[in-house]
């Protein structure tokens, strides 16, 4: 055991590389990304296309962000991608059946209901009823996405143009949903590292039993993770609606296909344990940057999504494989 | 009696753990038809010996004869080869399989093309089951039987091994009454039919129903093996304690108690709790001894409100209180240390810092966001305090040595400065140096005013450390001492039989 006996001369701090050790990898093999992408694809360095780039990691990054909370908390939703659609359906529905321009607020506000609606459902089932996160949250998917259906087979209404500032506004050089995923960022990490919250969140995580003879109310914490989730997911629907101009029912992917395994792909690439408890929101960015890097130097190279799917695939277990490997090690 | 043959015999068996000796030198052996009940108290060494025999552990030094030839036991598989094989506390059942599956697991009769024969599976377990003199459907799911039942098809299961010597560990603990009959039951037929039980209790009344032969265990050694006809109560407890010497040091005691804390009434939770009542003063260390399934953890969660209650009443400083979780009797100044650091304690993959100020949090926050600067400055005061030995407290806790991890564990309450401590086995898995200074410390807190209410099941450490005992038996309790009674022998004697022998005299 490597302890040294120094109580008296003081408590160090641990030096900053050896404590983030595993944040400053992932930040390292996302560098080593981006240069290879500058070495194979000149175009890949454009402003434009770093732009894009950030522009398309914005929906995943923000449901990335939920999930990290969620898996934080010991829990898993695979009821975001189908919770993405319905939001998107609903709300472009709605806007499209009338011609007041500022109705859109109020439907928008619904919409959010419905997606909290969602997650609140989840956690009942999850931390009353103790049905296991992955299975409670995979049935709620696939109720959610007959909702979908119900309302909508295909892509359908308009958008409210004021919506469209979401996906394409500026402020100053910087896209606003740029900004916007970059504000969710700060204030998840805010949560995350600086408030009574955010310790329980990873209390809970980590030992629900224990935190709760320590005086947590994890059943509360669970709640805020699947409603933290669930709003996550319903602006990531709204930027996407708002870049497409049309809600699509399947635009949150069907037959967990895109968002979900995707956000999990993130959350686990940026170094969080399956298991709760461990993990960061930074390394979430990184693990989303990753994923949006990689679509887009495969999309530069015109490379086949035969192989796409299976460059992905050997990254994410590479990932998840190494930090065992390290943690094991340690 | 006459003398069977005898079936196994163990010769000078050493077996050393990180620099203690758990065996010196045991001799042991068991005769075919016999129940061979082995007592001791914890840490005595008899756990020790049955895994040796049963492969779990490896002896250091030591023959092992099985009908007169040396045979070497380096595994389980090859005990169970051997027929030896063991039940453990712990059931090794698979839950969502039929009792018949259980009973062949591993070892299922197979057709021609490899299938499975059910049918052939479900006659023979039937039978051996009925050989067993038990009524268990072998086509029902283990989940669905009682304790007691799964317990049986254990047995089921070594028979069908051909097993010749059973190790039973302690198989009462959890079973109530007409249970315990039942197995005595199966006991006794498994006699019949020749096979050797050993049989590994802390209760000793049953030891003077079930067995044939009774061995003593005490530090490590046999202290006498004879028929169960020579012992009584009062000699087999004796035997037990021995002339122990204590080589710990224990604070002296402190100032006398103040004002009563906590007050419990006939407080019941059924089936674990029958009319409990006892008083915790501040100033005063009270002992709560007990064998294992005897309450005494399931008190202190009663107290917390994570055990509900059926009927009684929890006093606080005099007013009636019912928690409905623990952050309520956190807040009200409660502290409780769980018996188990891993699973209750601690949360192992968190640093000592955040695990130690988790229960304190809310004090120390504004708008939700944590006092940086104060927590780091209370943490770091208390783990000094505690002497907590690490480089850094931002030290994930799974990487401390059990001694620092209780302190961690014990540190996340000093904080809170509870009036009112509950400690469940507060130093057990802890090296001697840390429990010295865990011991000193419930002393300073009581002398500073603390109630303290102490659970554990080492009998030295009830005696070297409390004001007052309170003997729990089967959810009742059994006695109260105050500390000049409290001797082990009085202890274990109302542990075991709940009651104390009018003969027992004293020493």
């Amino acid at each position: 055991m490597p302890e040294a006996t120094d109580t008296l001369s003081g408590h160090r701090t641990l030096p900053f590389f050896r404590r983030n050790a595993e944040t400053i990898t992932i930040y390292m093999i996302l560098c080593v990304i981006v240069g290879i992408g500058a070495a194979v694809a000149p175009r890949f360095t454009s402003t434009e296309n770093l732009t894009n780039v950030l522009l398309q990691s914005v929906a995943l990054g923000l449901v990335a962000i939920g999930q990290t909370v969620v898996i934080l908390a010991g829990g898993i939703d695979i009821s975001i991608g189908a919770t993405i659609s319905m939001v998107a359906v609903y709300s472009s529905g709605l806007m499209a059946g009338t011609s007041d321009p500022l109705v859109f607020v109020p439907i928008m506000f619904v919409a959010l209901a419905m997606a909290l609606v969602v997650g609140l459902v989840n956690s009942l089932l999850v931390s009353r009823l103790r049905v296991a996160a992955f299975i409670a949250t995979m049935a709620m998917g696939a109720i959610v996405q007959g909702v979908v259906l119900l309302y909508a087979k295909r892509p359908i209404g308009k958008i409210a143009p004021q919506l469209s500032y979401f996906s394409d506004g500026m402020i100053g050089p910087f896209p606003f949903a740029v900004l916007f995923l970059i504000f969710a960022v700060v204030v998840t990490y805010l949560i995350l590292r600086k408030t009574v919250l955010g310790r329980y969140i990873y209390a809970t995580g980590g030992n629900e039993r224990s935190a709760r003879l320590s005086g947590v109310r994890t059943r509360l914490i669970v709640t805020f993770s699947y409603l933290f989730s669930s709003l996550m997911a319903a602006l990531s629907a709204f930027f996407l609606i708002s870049r497409m101009g049309i809600g699509d029912p399947q635009v949150g992917g069907m037959n967990y296909d895109l968002f979900d395994p995707d956000s999990i792909a993130a959350v686990l690439v940026g170094g969080a344990a399956l298991t709760g408890g461990r993990g960061s929101v930074l390394g979430t960015v990184a693990g989303f940057l990753i994923v949006s890097l990689l679509n887009n130097i495969f999309n530069l190279l015109q490379v086949s999504t035969f192989y796409q799917w299976l460059i992905k695939g050997v990254i994410i277990l590479a990932a998840v494989a190494a930090y065992g490997i390290q943690r094991r090690e340690r | 009696m006459p003398d069977p043959q005898r079936i196994v015999e163990m010769r000078n068996i050493n077996k050393t753990f990180g620099g203690v000796r758990a065996l010196k030198g045991v001799s042991f052996s068991c005769n075919t038809g016999e129940v061979h009940t082995v007592v001791g108290q914890n840490g005595a060494g008899k756990s020790t010996l049955m895994k040796i025999l049963a492969g779990d552990y490896l002896a250091d030094e030591g023959e092992i004869y099985l009908e007169g030839k040396r045979v070497r036991i380096l595994s389980p598989r090859d005990a169970q080869a051997l027929g030896i094989s063991i039940i453990h506390q712990e059931l090794n059942l698979l839950p969502e399989l039929s009792v018949a599956a259980n009973v062949f697991l591993g070892r299922e009769p197979r057709s021609l093309f490899g299938f499975l024969t059910e049918s052939e599976m479900m006659r023979r377990s039937s039978e051996v089951l009925k050989r067993l003199g038990v009524d268990i459907n072998p086509a029902v799911h283990v989940g669905s039987l009682s304790i007691a039942q799964q317990q049986m098809v254990e047995i089921a299961r070594s028979l069908l091994l051909q097993a010749r010597v059973v190790i039973m560990d302690e198989p009462s603990a959890t079973l109530g009454t007409r249970e315990l009959e039942r197995l005595f039951q199966a006991i006794d037929s498994l006699k019949r039919q020749g096979v050797a039980i050993i049989y590994i209790s802390h209760r000793l009344a049953e030891v003077f129903m079930v067995s044939d032969r009774v061995t003593v265990f005490r530090d490590g050694e046999v202290v006498g093996s004879r028929p169960v006809a020579e012992f009584d109560r009062v000699s087999l407890v004796r035997m037990m304690i021995g002339s122990s010497t204590f080589t710990e040091q224990f604070p002296a005691r402190g100032a006398s108690a103040g004002r009563e804390v906590l007050r419990i009434e006939n407080l019941s939770s059924e089936p674990v709790l029958h009319g409990v009542s006892l008083s915790v003063h501040s100033g005063e260390i009270v002992g709560l001894a007990g064998l294992m399934g005897s309450g005494r953890s399931e008190l202190a969660r009663a107290i917390l409100g994570v055990l509900p209650c059926n009927k009684g009443v929890v006093r606080l400083n005099g007013a009636p209180v019912r928690f409905r979780s623990p952050r309520i009797a956190i807040a009200r100044g409660i502290g409780y240390l769980p018996e188990s650091r891993k699973e209750e304690g601690l949360v192992m993959g968190m640093s000592i810092m955040h695990n130690t100020a988790l229960p304190s949090l809310r004090a120390r926050q504004i708008l939700g966001f944590v006092r940086g600067r104060a927590e780091r400055t209370k943490v770091g005061l208390t783990a000094t305090q505690l002497a907590i030995r690490t480089p850094t407290l931002l030290q994930e806790v799974e990487r401390l040595s059990g001694g620092n991890q209780q302190k961690v564990a014990i540190a996340k309450w000093l904080i809170c400065d509870p009036t009112l401590l509950i400690f469940d086995e507060p130093t057990r898995g802890v090296d001697v140096l840390a429990k010295t200074e865990i011991w000193k410390l419930m002393r300073a807190l009581a002398n500073a005013g603390a109630a303290v209410l102490m659970i554990s099941s080492e009998l030295p450490e009830v005696i070297g450390m409390s004001d007052r005992v309170v003997v729990l038996h089967k959810g009742r309790v059994a006695g109260e001492l105050a500390a000049a009674q409290a001797d082990e022998e009085t202890i274990l004697t109302l542990a075991s039989f709940g009651e104390s022998l009018s003969h027992a005299g004293s020493n």
